[in-house]
């Protein structure tokens, strides 16, 4: 039975928000151990201003639309993928929260603001498992994943709050624009990987 | 925002920046303790007569009304259909209202049954909504973003840098938008027609402009952190603003009225259920 939008109801979600953040940093804490060189990050002042000026792409990713088949996709998580992707989990779990902020208050918080700190939440999670599974798989692999768990983390509150009823009319919006999301952010990071790791063409010097 | 905020010689707008944040929050709070409609109804009259008080354009809210009207409409039939709420106030909250299927559908009508409880129920979900909706445009309307940025760095037990990359971020959006439009002309001029083609299409062309989208702004980042060097930033821990505020009697009435307000009907609600459904 659906909780409501009440006390009880959000006390829940919040819960399972803790619940993302704790799930998080077990995954990212692997990935710092593993891959140090990639995902240990020093907060100095660069990191600051890359994870500044990727929040705001996020924000204006958010004004990108692409009609889709269900609905109009944002592109406003896929700067929080790129970020876990090329920074690391730590620079891109922030970007995705603060991007989805921004996002959200460009758009005047159209959906309830008091389940912003559970989008925030899940964004940040959603990353950081995208990236784990592709540094354990492959990137499609990595899609399928952030795909499914963004869908989860963000639709699950709705559904212990309202039921799942109104969820499944938007169940193929969300899929699609997750999808997209991490499709763009996971492979823009690994073509610019490989074009730092690979070598100048000699004719372009001539 | 919804409204963008408008610089106007009203009260609303001359109260301290934090104070209005605070009774945003209260507003929130007793937007989600509350789930009697009636309740709800009086806290958005409340909000609606500090939105005539800050002069807010209404004509612009069209738009989002009519848009939550439809929403509502859908939430309180869904709700109606679906949840059993165990009230304190309703007398026969089983009460079946109408079925979504009619009973003149021959051989699977009447079915689904939209009962009064749900259905009420889901006029206080529509209201919560939609009061959150209204007390937000009203604070945007009325706080300048730089204002809400200065509000969210002052949080205590946050790190200043949060609030520093919120409202940097927040500055630099309409900087990247405009890199985004000379990156759209670049490919429209390559003969590149965003609105053409199907979805897969679509997002590929799309995806063209973020890749160079992305490349560019991390030269511009490394830009950034030169300047914010050259400028000591992270030197010191103590941070210091521009612009320091100072709260009048007005802006004490306002706080004090919020919070106490809230604190009463968090604590009625607790001991009495005024306010439950």
């Amino acid at each position: 039975m659906p909780l409501g939008q009440g006390a009880l109801g959000l006390s829940v979600c919040y819960a399972l928000a803790a619940g993302y953040l704790a799930l998080m940093w077990i995954i990212g804490s692997i990935l710092t151990r593993q891959y140090p060189t990639e995902h240990k990050v020093v907060w100095n002042t660069r990191t600051i201003s890359r994870v500044t000026i990727l929040a705001a792409v996020a924000g204006a990713g958010a004004m990108i639309k692409i009609p889709g088949p269900a609905a109009t996709i944002a592109l406003d998580a896929s700067a929080g993928y790129f970020a876990a992707a090329f920074f690391g989990w730590p620079v891109g779990a922030t970007v995705a929260a603060i991007g989805c902020f921004i996002a959200n208050a460009l758009g005047g918080f159209a959906s309830w603001l008091p389940v912003l700190p559970i989008y925030l939440c899940a964004m940040a999670f959603t990353v950081t498992l995208a990236v784990f599974v592709q540094k354990k798989t492959n990137i499609i692999f990595a899609i399928i994943v952030g795909t499914i768990a963004n869908t989860i983390t963000c639709l699950g509150p709705w559904v212990v709050m309202i039921g799942p009823a109104l969820m499944i009319a938007i169940l193929p919006s969300q899929l699609i624009g997750s999808a997209v999301n991490a499709l763009v952010g996971l492979s823009v990071a690994t073509a610019l990987k490989a074009a730092q790791v690979k070598k100048r063409p000699d004719w372009m010097d001539q | 925002m919804i409204i963008e905020y408008e610089s106007r010689p009203t009260l609303i707008h001359g109260l301290d920046p934090r104070v209005k944040m605070v009774w945003m929050l209260c507003v929130i709070i007793m937007s989600i303790v509350w789930t009697n409609p009636v309740y709800l109804v009086a806290l958005g009259l409340s909000v609606v007569v500090f939105g005539f008080a800050a002069q807010l354009p209404w004509p612009k809210l069209k738009g989002v009304v009519s848009f939550m009207l439809v929403l509502a409409a859908i939430i309180c039939v869904i709700q109606g259909a679906t949840y059993s709420v165990k009230s304190v106030t309703l007398a026969d909250p089983t009460r079946i209202l109408f079925h979504i299927v009619p009973g003149w559908i021959p051989s699977i009508g009447p079915a689904a049954p939209v009962r009064l409880g749900g259905f009420v129920y889901g006029i206080g979900m529509a209201l919560k909504i939609l009061i959150v909706l209204l007390v937000i445009t009203v604070f945007g309307f009325t706080t300048s973003p730089s204002e809400i940025v200065q509000v969210i760095a002052r949080i205590p037990f946050i790190p200043y840098q949060v609030g520093f990359v919120v409202s940097t971020a927040w500055k630099f959006v309409p900087v990247v938008q405009m890199q985004m439009r000379t990156l759209m002309d670049a490919h429209r001029s390559r003969g590149v027609d965003f609105e053409a083609g199907g979805f897969t299409q679509r997002v590929k062309k799309t995806s063209g402009i973020v890749m160079p989208l992305f490349a560019n702004s991390l030269s511009m980042a490394d830009t950034m952190a030169l300047a914010m060097e050259s400028r000591a930033f992270g030197y010191s821990k103590r941070f210091t603003f521009i612009r320091p505020y100072k709260m009048t009697l007005g802006d004490w009435a306002v706080l004090s009225g919020s919070l106490g307000f809230t604190v009463v009907a968090c604590v009625l609600m607790a001991t009495s259920r005024l306010g439950a459904l």
